[in-house]
C-alpha cells in the first residue's frame, strides 16, 4: 500500500461514520421537510399534494413577515452585540496591562455554561414590568420610561434578543480573545516601532487579522438569530399573539398547534434556505483570502 | 510504518466491535421481554390472564393521589391489570400525537376534544361502543354528562372523568367593600369597577395570559351574553366573526383593556403569579376554571366570592344569567387503536374514569360530578362549592374551554389574537384578523 493510498484509507475510515451519521440526522430530515412542505398533512393522516400552495399562503400570512422581520433583528441585534462587545473585550482582556484578566474570562464565560431555561427566568424578573430591575432603574433616576419591556410590540423582540446575546457573548468572545492571542507578536512591536497609537494598531493590525474568525462567528451569530426559539419559548410563547414570533416558533405553531405538518415544513424550508443565503453570502464577502503568518 | 497503516484499520475494528456490543445488548434485552412474554403466555391461567397496560395521564399535584386511589379500586374489579402510569406532558398535546406519529399510542391515554378529532382521522382511536354497552356506562352517568360520553358522529371514542366546569370570576368581597365598589352584576357596573380599581393602582383582574386560554375564555364570557354557544359556535363552523355577539364581545374587550382590566405584565404572568396577586389582594379580580376554587377558598376563606354575569348588559342579565362560558364535552380516557390489548384497555379505561370521577368528589369535592350515584366528599363541600353546585342546576347553556375547541387551526387563531387584543390592538385590525383566520380554518 503506498502512503497515498495510506492517507486516503485514514481519511475514509474518520470521515465515513460522521458523513452517515451527518446524513441520517440531517441531510435526510431537510430533504423530508422540502418534499413535506409540498403536501395538505396534519402529521398523521395521509398526506395531500397540493404543490406551491403553503409557499403562497406563507407570504399572505401576518406570522410569515412578523417573523422575518424578527429573525432579521434578532441576528442584528446577535452580530452587534455579541461580536462587538466580543471584540472589545477581546481586546481589553489580550493588553499584559490589564489586571485580573483571568477573573474577567472566567466571569465573562459563566453565562455561556449556564441553562437557557434559569437565563431566560432571571431575564424575565429582571424586564418585569410591575417592579423588575430595569423598570426600577428609571424610576430610581427620576425617569418615567417605564415599559411592558415583554408584551410591547416594540421592544419584546429587541428585549429576548438581548437576553441570547448576553448569555452567549462569552463564545464570541473566547474565538476572538484566542484569535487576537494567536496574532504573532512582532507585528504589534512594528506598529509601536512605526509610532501607532493603541486603536490605530487595532484597527490596522487586530481586526484585519480576525476575519477568518469573524467569519465563523458571523455565521453562527446569524443563523443562531434566525434560528432563535428557546428564549421565546420560555419568555413570552411567542406572544402576546404573534409579535415574538420566529421562524422557528411559526413552524412550531403551524406543526404543533395548528396541525399543519405541511405548512409548518413550508416555514422551515424558508428559514434553512435564509440561513444557507445568509452562510453563502458571508463565505463570500468576509475574509476571501486565507491569512497565513 | 506497519503500526501507522494498521492503526486505522484497528480503530475501525475497535469501532465495529463497540457497535456489534450495543446492538448485542439491545437484542439481549428484546429476548429477555420476549422470553418473559412467552413465559407468561406459557403459564398458569393467572399469569396468561394478566395485562400490564401503560396509561398516559395527569398523574401529578393533587390529581396523583386520585388516580391512585382509582388504581386501587380497579384492581378488586380488574386484578389481572397492571397500570403503569405516565406522566402528561404539558406541551400542547405534542408528545401524545408524536406517539401517534410513530405508531406508539400508550394503550390508555386522557384525550380532548381536539385530539380525539385528530386522532379520529388517522384512525388511531379505539371505538368504546361495544364496551360503553357492555358496562352500562351511560347509565352510570346523570342527565347533563350522558351528552359527553358520545361524539357528534355518534360513536364513542372515550368515557368522561371530570364534569363540565365553568370558566369564573372570582372577586375578592373584602376589598370590593373596602374601595366601595359594588359587585358588578352587568357590563356597566363591571367598566366602573375596573376604572374604581385602576384609579387605586389595584389590578381590576387578574388574567395569567402567559397561558393562551385565558384570554380566549375571557373573550368567551363576553360573547355567552348575546350568543349562548359561544366561541364554540365559530369553532362547529356556523356564524361569522362579523356576527353582532362577537363584535360587541370586541368592543367591551377594547374598552375594558383600554381602562386598565389587566395588568401590563398580564401576558408573562403565570398561574400561581395570578393566584397570588388575588389572594394577596392585589388584584380584585380572577379568570379561572370553577375546578380551582376551592384552592383559592383553602387561601380566602369566605372573602371570596363569584360573578356569573359581569359581561352581560344591564338589560338583558335575568335571560342571560346561566347562560355559561366553559364546559367538558366528549372528552376522557381513550384508548389506542393498535394497543395489543384494546378490548382489555377499553373494559379497564371505562370503568376507571367512573372511578376517578367517584374519587375526584370524595378526595377533592367536587361539587360537579358525573355520576347519578350520590357521592360525598370526604370534607364535605366548602361554602363557595355549595353555591356553585347549587347554582350549576340552574346552568342553561355551556360552551367550551379552549382545549375544547376541535378546529385546530381556528383554536390557534383566536388564542394567537385575543392576547394581541388584550395587549391593545386596535379592535377593527382584530375583527379583520378573525374573519381572515375563520376563513382559512375552514378550507
Amino acid at each position: 500500500m503506498t502512503s497515498k493510498q495510506k492517507y486516503n484509507l485514514a481519511l475514509l475510515v474518520f470521515t465515513v461514520p460522521t458523513l452517515l451519521f451527518f446524513t441520517v440526522m440531517v441531510t435526510i430530515p431537510i430533504l423530508q421537510t422540502f418534499q413535506k412542505s409540498f403536501f395538505d398533512w396534519d402529521g398523521l393522516s395521509k398526506a395531500t399534494f397540493i404543490g406551491f400552495d403553503n409557499y403562497i399562503r406563507l407570504f399572505d400570512d401576518d406570522d410569515f413577515w412578523v417573523s422575518l422581520k424578527n429573525g432579521l433583528v434578532f441576528a442584528f441585534v446577535l452580530v452587534v452585540y455579541q461580536i462587538g462587545l466580543g471584540t472589545l473585550l477581546g481586546i481589553a482582556l489580550s493588553s499584559k496591562s490589564l489586571r485580573g484578566r483571568k477573573f474577567f474570562k472566567t466571569t465573562y464565560f459563566i453565562p455561556v455554561v449556564l441553562s437557557g431555561v434559569v437565563v431566560s427566568q432571571l431575564w424575565i424578573a429582571i424586564y418585569n414590568t410591575d417592579g423588575g430591575l430595569l423598570n426600577s432603574l428609571f424610576a430610581l433616576m427620576g425617569s418615567n420610561y417605564e415599559q411592558s419591556w415583554l408584551s410591547g410590540e416594540h421592544t419584546s423582540i429587541w428585549a429576548i434578543a438581548f437576553t441570547n446575546g448576553w448569555q452567549n457573548m462569552g463564545v464570541h468572545l473566547v474565538l476572538i480573545y484566542t484569535a487576537i492571542k494567536s496574532i504573532p507578536e512582532h507585528l504589534y512591536e512594528a506598529a509601536k516601532i512605526d509610532g501607532a497609537s493603541f486603536w490605530t494598531t487595532h484597527f490596522k493590525i487586530t481586526i484585519p487579522l480576525l476575519s477568518e474568525t469573524y467569519k465563523f462567528c458571523l455565521i453562527i451569530a446569524i443563523t443562531g438569530g434566525l434560528n432563535a426559539f428557546q428564549n421565546m419559548f420560555v419568555m413570552t410563547s411567542g406572544g402576546p399573539g404573534n409579535i415574538s414570533y420566529t421562524f422557528t416558533f411559526m413552524m412550531y405553531k403551524a406543526a404543533f398547534r395548528s396541525n399543519e405538518y405541511g405548512y409548518g415544513s413550508a416555514a422551515a424550508a424558508v428559514l434553512v434556505i435564509e440561513c444557507l443565503l445568509f452562510t453563502i453570502l458571508i463565505n463570500k464577502l468576509v475574509a476571501r483570502e486565507k491569512i497565513s503568518y | 510504518m506497519k503500526n501507522k497503516t494498521l492503526k486505522p484499520i484497528l480503530m475501525l475494528l475497535l469501532l465495529s466491535m463497540v457497535a456489534l456490543s450495543l446492538a448485542a445488548c439491545g437484542s439481549g434485552n428484546n429476548k429477555a421481554d420476549n422470553e418473559s412474554g412467552s413465559k407468561n403466555e406459557a403459564g398458569g391461567n393467572d399469569a396468561a390472564k394478566a395485562v400490564k397496560l401503560k396509561f398516559y395521564a395527569q398523574y401529578s399535584g393533587v390529581e396523583k393521589a386520585v388516580y391512585d386511589a382509582a388504581k386501587e379500586s380497579m384492581k378488586k374489579v380488574m386484578p389481572e391489570v397492571e397500570v403503569e402510569f405516565e406522566v402528561a406532558a404539558q406541551d400542547d398535546e405534542q408528545k401524545i400525537k408524536t406517539y401517534a406519529a410513530a405508531g406508539s399510542l400508550p394503550d390508555i391515554f386522557f384525550a380532548s376534544s381536539g385530539l380525539i378529532e385528530t386522532l379520529k382521522k388517522s384512525d388511531n382511536l379505539y371505538v368504546m361502543d361495544d364496551v360503553v354497552k357492555e358496562n352500562n356506562i351511560e347509565s352510570l352517568l346523570n342527565e347533563t354528562s350522558k351528552p359527553m360520553l358520545w361524539n357528534k358522529d355518534g360513536h364513542s371514542y372515550s368515557v368522561p372523568n371530570v364534569g363540565q366546569w365553568a370558566a369564573l370570576i372570582y372577586y375578592n368581597k373584602e376589598l370590593f367593600a373596602q374601595h366601595n365598589v359594588k359587585a358588578p352584576t352587568n357590563y356597566t357596573e363591571l367598566l366602573e369597577a375596573v376604572k374604581a380599581f385602576k384609579a387605586k393602582d389595584i389590578t381590576p383582574l387578574a388574567l395569567f395570559a402567559k397561558e393562551k386560554w385565558p384570554g380566549v375564555q375571557l373573550f368567551d364570557m363576553a360573547v355567552v351574553g348575546s350568543e349562548p354557544a359561544g366561541v364554540k359556535k365559530l369553532d362547529n363552523g356556523e356564524g361569522q366573526f362579523s356576527d353582532e355577539a362577537y363584535i360587541q364581545a370586541t368592543n367591551k374587550l377594547a374598552e375594558l383593556t383600554k381602562e386598565g382590566l389587566l395588568s401590563k405584565n398580564a401576558f408573562n404572568t403565570t398561574a400561581d403569579d395570578a393566584a397570588a396577586q388575588f389572594t394577596s389582594g392585589k388584584a380584585a379580580m380572577l379568570l379561572n376554571g370553577a375546578w380551582s376554587m376551592n384552592n383559592i377558598y383553602e387561601m380566602m376563606g369566605d372573602k371570596l366570592g363569584i360573578l356569573y354575569t359581569p359581561f352581560s348588559d344591564a338589560d338583558k342579565v335575568d335571560q342571560v344569567k346561566w347562560n355559561m362560558s366553559g364546559g367538558g364535552f366528549n372528552q376522557g380516557f381513550a384508548v389506542s387503536k393498535n394497543s395489543a390489548n384494546k378490548e382489555v384497555a377499553a373494559k379497564y379505561a371505562a370503568l376507571f374514569s367512573i372511578e376517578f370521577a367517584k374519587q375526584r368528589v370524595i378526595m377533592l369535592a367536587d361539587p360537579n360530578s358525573i355520576l347519578v350515584e350520590d357521592v360525598k366528599p370526604a370534607n364535605g363541600l366548602s361554602p363557595v362549592q355549595q353555591q356553585y353546585a347549587d347554582d350549576s342546576v340552574n346552568f342553561k347553556t355551556m360552551t367550551a374551554f379552549p382545549w375544547g375547541l376541535e378546529n385546530a387551526k381556528f383554536k390557534t387563531a383566536i388564542e394567537d389574537n385575543t392576547q394581541k387584543l388584550l395587549a391593545g390592538q386596535d379592535k377593527e385590525d382584530f375583527i379583520k384578523d378573525m374573519n381572515k383566520a375563520i376563513e382559512q380554518a375552514r378550507k
